[in-house]
C-alpha cells in the first residue's frame, strides 16, 4: 500500500500524534495529499520556544525549540536598526521598537510572519509590560503609574482609566480578559478586552507582589512566588476564578499535574496551557508537572550563557542537564501561536 | 487450556481466501467483528475482503497476545484478591516491550496494518501503529520523510517551493 494515497481521516491521526509544529509544517512538504490533510490539521500547541537575543544588528532571530533541541533563524529584515529593541509577550507576539532615525514599533508573531504596525513611543522599552488580545494591546507606562492601550493602525497610547492608579508589575491576556499585577498593593485587576472596564479585583494573600508572578489559564490564576532563584524556592498558590471573592480561596499548589510552568526570571513568568494534550503524545514524559527556567551566568565579559533547567516540582531530582548559549541581551519564552495568523 | 474447548470458535476468512480458526474472544478484540457477532449471534464464519491473509495472521497474533495479557491480569486479581501494582507494572512493561518488538516492520507492512487496524477496528492496534508511523515522521525533513515511506513527491517544483518559503526556517538543517 501507498502511504501517499493513505487515506485522509488516517493521515489526520497521524497529524494528531505530532506535537511539534514544525514537523506539520515539513509534512505539508511531502506530497500533494499529506498537503491537503496538514492543512486541514489545526496547529498543535508546541512547548514555547526560547527566544536568544543576538548582536542588535543582525536580522535574524534565533529560537531554541526546547522539545526538539534544535536551534532555528528565522530572518527579520525589519529588525536589522541598531537601536531595536525586541520584547515578547505571552501572546507569543515580538514587540520590535526602533529608536533610530526612523522611530518604529511593530508586532510580529515570528512563526506566521504576521506584522502588526503600532504607534511609536518612546516610552518603549526592555522592561515593558504588555500583552496583546488580537486586537488590542494593553501596556504599562513606564515613567509614571498607569496603563496605555492601541489597537492596530492607531497613532497614540491613550491611558487606560481602569488602570490609573496602578503600578503595573505583569500584564497577561487569556481568553478575553487582561490580568494585570499591580507592583505597589496586593491585587490584581481584571479587564475586559473590548472596553477595558474592571471587571474584578482579587487580593493577593501574604505577598510581597514585587516578587509574584502570575500565571493564568481559563479557569484559574497561578499565583508564584520565589526568593532566591537559584536555589529554585518557588512557592505557588492558585486561585480558582470561579469561585467567590474571598482571600481563602487561595490554595497551595503542590502538583501542576499534566502542565508545565515555563518561567524565567528577569522579567516574570509564562503559563503555557492545553498540557494535558502535549504531554499525552510527547517523548518528553519527564515534564509532566515540571517548572522549566533559565539562568544567566556570565560567560566572559561580553557574553552571556543561558542554562536551561527543568525541575520537577514534587520530585526532588533535577530532569535535564543544562544548555548553554551566549546571548547579548535576555532572552525570553515565546509561545508558538497560530491561532492569530 | 480446557476451556478453548468449550469457547464458541470463530473463522476469519482473507481477501485470498485462507480461513483463521480464532476463540471469540480474539474475535471480539476486532470491533467490527463484535458488532457483527451482536447482530447475528450464530455467525461462525466471516469473510474480511480487506484484509490479506499476512495481515490479518498479525492482526490476529496482536490480538491473541493482548487477550491472553488481559487474562493472565485477571487471573493474578482473582488468585490474590487484589493485583499486586509491581506485579501490574510488570506486565504492562512486557506488554509495551512485545508491541514495540511486533512493530519492527518494513513501512509498507505497517501501512497495511493501520489500514486493517482501522477497517476491522482494532483500537490499541490502530493507535500503535499510528505512533508508530508519527516516530517515523518527527524531526525529519520532507526528503527524509519521502524516502522513509517511499512517496512520490506529485508537488510541482512551484508548489514546493511555495509552501516552503512560507516558513523557510522549517527546513533547514539544525547548527
Amino acid at each position: 500500500m501507498d502511504w501517499s494515497k493513505l487515506l485522509p481521516e488516517l493521515l489526520d491521526v497521524i497529524l494528531g500524534k505530532l506535537t511539534e509544529f514544525t514537523d506539520h509544517l515539513r509534512f505539508r512538504c511531502v506530497c500533494r495529499s499529506w498537503l491537503s490533510a496538514a492543512k486541514s490539521h489545526r496547529m498543535p500547541r508546541s512547548l514555547p520556544w526560547l527566544y536568544l537575543p543576538q548582536n542588535p544588528t543582525t536580522t535574524i532571530l534565533r529560537f531554541y525549540s526546547f522539545s526538539e533541541n534544535k536551534v532555528y533563524k528565522i530572518p527579520f529584515p525589519e529588525a536589522q536598526d541598531s537601536e531595536t529593541e525586541v520584547v515578547g509577550s505571552a501572546s507569543g507576539f515580538m514587540l520590535i521598537v526602533g529608536h533610530g532615525e526612523n522611530p518604529k514599533a511593530l508586532m510580529t508573531n515570528p512563526f506566521t510572519g504576521t506584522k502588526v504596525h503600532l504607534p511609536y513611543s518612546t516610552n518603549h522599552a526592555q522592561d515593558i509590560q504588555w500583552d496583546y488580545s488580537g486586537s488590542i494591546v494593553v501596556a504599562n507606562h513606564e515613567c509614571y503609574n498607569g496603563g496605555v492601550y492601541c489597537r492596530p493602525g492607531d497613532r497614540s497610547w491613550p491611558g487606560v482609566d481602569a488602570l490609573a492608579d496602578c503600578w503595573i508589575h505583569r500584564i497577561v491576556y487569556k481568553a478575553g480578559s487582561f490580568y494585570v499585577l499591580d507592583d505597589n498593593t496586593p491585587v490584581f485587576y481584571v479587564l475586559d478586552d473590548k472596553m477595558l472596564n474592571l471587571t474584578r479585583i482579587i487580593q493577593i494573600p501574604q505577598y510581597d507582589p514585587k516578587n509574584c508572578q502570575l500565571f493564568v489559564s481559563p479557569d484559574e490564576i497561578l499565583l508564584s512566588t520565589h526568593y532566591y532563584s537559584h536555589q529554585k524556592k518557588l512557592d505557588l498558590l492558585c486561585f480558582n476564578l470561579n469561585s467567590s471573592l474571598q482571600e481563602s480561596s487561595w490554595t497551595k499548589v503542590t502538583d501542576l499535574g499534566n502542565y508545565a510552568l515555563f518561567y524565567y526570571e528577569t522579567y516574570g513568568m509564562y503559563w503555557d496551557y492545553k498540557f494535558n494534550f502535549l504531554f499525552e503524545a510527547r517523548q518528553h514524559t519527564g515534564l509532566r508537572n515540571t517548572i522549566i527556567s533559565y539562568r544567566l551566568s556570565p560567560f566572559h565579559k561580553d557574553t552571556m550563557t543561558c542554562y536551561i533547567d527543568a525541575h520537577n516540582l514534587t520530585a526532588t531530582n533535577e530532569l535535564t542537564d543544562a544548555k548553554c548559549f551566549y546571548p547579548s541581551y535576555t532572552p525570553f519564552w515565546v509561545p508558538p501561536n497560530f491561532d492569530t495568523a | 487450556m480446557a476451556r478453548s474447548s468449550t469457547e464458541n470458535m470463530i473463522t476469519l476468512m482473507s481477501s485470498d481466501g485462507e480461513e483463521f480458526m480464532v476463540t471469540e474472544k480474539v474475535a471480539r478484540e476486532c470491533t467490527t467483528i463484535r458488532n457483527m457477532l451482536e447482530d447475528d449471534c450464530v455467525i461462525t464464519n466471516i469473510p474480511l475482503p480487506n484484509v490479506t491473509s499476512d495481515i490479518l495472521s498479525m492482526v490476529i497474533e496482536y490480538c491473541m497476545e493482548h487477550v491472553a495479557a488481559a487474562e493472565k491480569a485477571a487471573a493474578e486479581t482473582a488468585e490474590k484478591g487484589s493485583s499486586s501494582a509491581p506485579a501490574a507494572a510488570k506486565a504492562n512493561k512486557d506488554l509495551e516491550e512485545w508491541d514495540k518488538a511486533f512493530m519492527n516492520v518494513d513501512v509498507y507492512t505497517l501501512c497495511d496494518l493501520i489500514l486493517a487496524a482501522n477497517y476491522l477496528n482494532v483500537s490499541g492496534l490502530l493507535d500503535l501503529t499510528i505512533q508508530t508511523a508519527a516516530n517515523l515522521i518527527k524531526g525529519k525533513s520532507p526528503e527524509q520523510i519521502r524516502k522513509t515511506f517511499h512517496i512520490q513527491n506529485d508537488l510541482s517544483l512551484e508548489e514546493e517551493e511555495k509552501i516552503r518559503s512560507q516558513t523557510p526556517w522549517a527546513f533547514e538543517k539544525s547548527e
